[in-house]
């Protein structure tokens, strides 16, 4: 009998060595994905491109069956639902211009938070991202960006009969911005400058920032001119900031006060090129066809 | 070692048997615990940035935003576990206004989501002043406080409920019968008890509270998962923050468990174990005494 | 002869539908030890209780000391009437002699040195002197009964009603707890006994009354009954225990 034990004993110990052996296994492989890819951050992903090509269906085309963007969604006028719960806006008509107008292929939007949108395409949870998301060089070490689709401007949003009249005056003043937008960055890079004297609240969505600024809550909303205009045409009391920004000589730029020139890009994963070149393709196709500017004619009056 | 009897072999079978429970148990625990520690040890050192991690810049606006949390905590704390009281109260008055008023007010807490009250009472309140005009220049805390405040009053309400229902009847009986009014028979007699029997399910509440702060994200409260998702923005680096996120509330959380427990275990009347019932028996010299000795 | 000091006339009481109390009339004289006997469900116990209205009842009345218990105040009523439950019900987060002390300090305000040593009296009046500052937890049932005993004299009423007292408790404890009531009946005390005990009844006991149903079906004095009862109820009913 003793003995028996003993040898029970060592075998559950066995047992327990490989099952948390096994577990660990798993678990080293990094986070999960839904079509099967295990990819992270930047370390090492070489095979992967094979494997993307090789699954592909299509002849000759890095293109999927379907492209599954990640976006965060309301963003007027780039992504948003009208009454009806239809996805429209300028993102929107470019997607199905450029993946099922130029690539021939089906597209999906998938609705997820801003902050944490570039991991996800890391975690290999949707092909790309088109999200009004501006190009910069913190997040070209992450991803890889198309050419330039879009131009912004981030612009100061504040209440007409409000105390802030021009630049100078958000010194000491509280700003609105959504969470891990490059106006979160502008409105850090002005606190900077302000040795401090500015206090930043950041929210999920722009449209708590804008109802910040109308709950007195924040006196001012910093964000790119498009999705801004947008707020401020739908309620009278507020206004853009005015001023000479940096974009002042511009030709095409807003004449109130611009902090910083952006330009829109969709982001790849950086192992995606080749299909990041058969977009960026699209992307000149419709501009040179005249698609482009019938799209942004809709939704920017020039 | 002759061959064993009938009886024997049943009883070592069945000796095997809770033997056999008790090891399985003690290596599926041992399973996780390996499998979870492993993978805590493997990100801990090679994910994490150390130098990120301690980066003055990183540790100080965590700090900042732990200090916001302890703050909130605190005094959220003290506000649902004494308006609790009332409710709790209130669900056991004898008036079927105050009645049904406590237990609708439960209803309505304990139901909804505490992030769907959080957006009204933040969001939503200020829209009942015109534009611009709300009063409160820095809602966001106040608003979390209420929130958390209203919130948790519900449960802590059920909790008390909970435990006046364990005060057996013949207490309240008793105090009766000694001429006491219902209200002072309630104070002296049944709330002491109550509250002991209500503790555990109010620490653990309050415990909820403590993770119910990282809600206030979205409300714009800069505490610790507001720092957290603004630096994993900003460096892309999730791990790194991550390692403050979990110390931090660790630390709140421990702390009042410890605070929680010392409260149980001074307000254990009795013989066993209680510190009241120790120092009687000194003072008497009366029952016998496991552990020996009397003082004088 | 003077008014009794307790009386029932006629009561009748409802728990819903059943009725438990049938026409009840009873007299205690002021000193008188009344013991209550009968079969569970007679209604023994719920009898004690409209005493200090921790029943009530659906009609007749029930007096002491010639005033009517049904409207006075309530509170008023309990503090002349001490009771004494089975299960003891004392308070475990207060020591034995903040338990006596406690309700003539809140209840009756005196100040807290006087309850105290009222208090110390009572405890030393029962035999437990020396467990004053026990709680609860740390007593024996016997130990217990007769704090609760002492708590329930320290309002100083007019009249005691104990409700089985003895039957939750060790045989061997039950003695000490007998002793201490048999005491306060030699002192005079005007009480109300339900109890299972018939030897107590027998020594302690002026009258016994016999329930069953709901109704008083024998009310005799102890030697009487214990010789002969009046009623074949009565004799069924000790022939039962004999």
């Amino acid at each position: 009998m003793p003995t028996d034990r003993r040898v029970n004993r060592r075998q559950y110990l066995s047992t327990l060595g490989a099952g948390g052996a096994v577990a660990l296994a798993g678990c080293s492989g990094g986070g999960g994905s839904d079509e099967g890819e295990s990819s992270s951050g930047s370390s090492d992903e070489g095979g992967s491109a094979e494997e993307e090509s090789a699954s592909a269906e299509t002849e000759s085309t890095e293109a999927p069956e379907t492209v599954t963007i990640g976006s965060d969604i309301p963003y007027p006028p780039f992504e948003y639902r009208n009454e009806a719960g239809e996805l429209i806006g300028f993102d929107v008509d470019i997607a199905e211009a450029v993946f099922a107008g130029e690539l021939g292929v089906e597209y999906e939007f998938q609705e997820t938070g801003f902050d944490g949108i570039i991991a996800s395409l890391n975690n290999a949870n949707f092909r790309v991202i088109m999200s009004a998301m501006t190009i910069n060089e913190t997040r070209a070490e992450e991803v890889d960006f198309s050419d330039p689709y879009f131009t912004a401007y981030q612009t100061v949003l504040v209440l007409d009969n409000g105390e802030i009249t021009e630049r100078a005056d958000l010194r000491g003043a509280d700003v609105g911005v959504q969470r891990g937008t490059t106006g979160e960055a502008a409105a850090e890079d002005l606190q900077a400058e302000f040795d401090g004297e500015l206090t930043i609240e950041s929210y999920d969505q722009i449209t708590g920032a804008f109802d910040a600024l109308l709950n007195n809550q924040v006196s001012a909303v910093i964000n790119d001119n498009t999705v801004s205009a947008e707020f401020a045409a739908e309620n009278d009391g507020v206004v853009f900031l005015e001023g000479d920004g940096v974009a002042a000589d511009r030709e095409n730029a807003p004449d109130y006060l611009t902090l910083t020139i952006e330009e829109y890009g969709i982001a790849f994963r950086q192992d995606d090129d080749g299909f990041r070149e058969e977009v960026n393709g699209a992307l000149a196709a419709i501009r040179e066809d005249g698609t482009y500017d019938e799209i942004y004619g809709e939704y920017f009056e020039g | 070692m002759a061959t064993q009897t009938d009886s024997e072999t049943q009883s070592s079978g069945v000796l095997m048997r809770d033997r056999l429970v008790r090891r399985v148990g003690e290596f599926a625990a041992g399973g996780f615990v390996l499998a979870v520690g492993g993978l805590l040890v493997w990100i801990l050192t090679t994910q994490v940035n150390v130098q990120l991690l301690t980066s003055p810049l990183i540790a100080g606006r965590f700090f900042e935003a732990f200090l916001l949390v302890v703050r909130i905590v605190v005094i959220s704390s003290v506000l649902s576990v004494t308006a609790g009281v009332l409710v709790g109260l209130g669900r056991i008055s004898t008036s079927p206004i105050t009645g049904r008023i406590a237990t609708g007010y439960i209803e309505f807490f304990r139901g909804t989501p505490l992030l769907f009250q959080l957006f009204v009472i933040y969001f939503g309140v200020p829209r009942l002043w015109a534009t611009g005009e709300f009063p409160f220049q820095d809602w966001a805390v106040p608003a979390a406080i209420i929130g958390l405040t209203l919130n948790h009053a519900a449960y802590v309400g059920e909790a008390i409920r909970g435990g006046i229902d364990a005060v057996p009847d013949g207490q309240m009986e008793a105090a009766r019968s000694l001429g006491m009014s219902r209200v002072m028979a309630l104070r002296t007699v049944v709330m002491p008890q109550a509250w002991r029997n209500a503790l555990a399910a109010i620490g653990n509440d309050q415990i909820i509270l403590v993770k119910d702060t990282s809600l206030l994200t979205v409300i714009a409260v800069p505490e610790i998962m507001s720092v957290f998702r603004n630096i994993n923005s900003n460096q892309l680096d999730p791990w790194t923050p991550l390692v403050w996120v979990c110390v931090l509330y660790l630390a709140i959380t421990m702390s009042m468990s410890q605070f929680v427990d010392g409260l149980e275990r001074r307000s254990d009347w009795g013989s066993d174990g209680g510190m009241f019932g120790r120092l009687s028996r000194f003072s008497s010299g009366g029952a016998d005494d496991a552990d020996g000795g009397r003082e004088s | 002869m003077s008014d009794p000091l307790v009386s029932f006339d006629g009561v009748d009481k409802y728990f819903g539908e059943t009725q438990v109390l049938c026409d009840v009339d009873l007299a205690v004289d002021e000193r008188e030890v009344v013991v209550v006997i009968g079969p569970s469900g007679s209604g023994k116990s719920t009898l004690l209780r409209c005493v200090n209205r921790l029943e009530t009842i659906q009609s007749g009345d029930i007096q002491i000391d010639g005033r009517s218990v049904l409207d006075a105040d309530v509170n008023e009523v309990r503090q002349r009437v001490g009771m004494v439950f089975q299960s003891f019900n004392l308070f475990p987060h207060k020591t034995a002699l903040e338990n006596v002390a406690l309700a003539p300090t809140r209840v009756k305000g005196l100040p807290a040195e006087t309850a105290e040593e009222r208090a110390h009296d009572l405890l030393d009046r029962v035999g437990l002197a020396d467990q004053t500052d026990s709680y609860p937890g740390a007593l024996s049932g016997g130990q217990q009964q007769r704090v609760a005993i002492a708590r329930a004299l320290a309002m100083e009423p007019t009249v005691m009603l104990f409700d089985e007292v003895t039957s939750a408790l060790d045989p061997e404890l039950v003695g000490e707890v007998l002793d201490v009531i048999e005491g306060l009946a030699t002192e005079g005390m005007t009480m109300l006994l339900v109890t299972h005990e018939m030897g107590f009844a027998r020594e302690v006991g002026d009258r016994i009354v016999l329930m069953a149903d709901g109704r008083i079906v024998e009310r005799t004095p102890t030697r009487d009954f214990f010789e002969e009862p009046d009623t074949e109820r009565g004799r069924q009913f000790l022939s039962r225990l004999l």
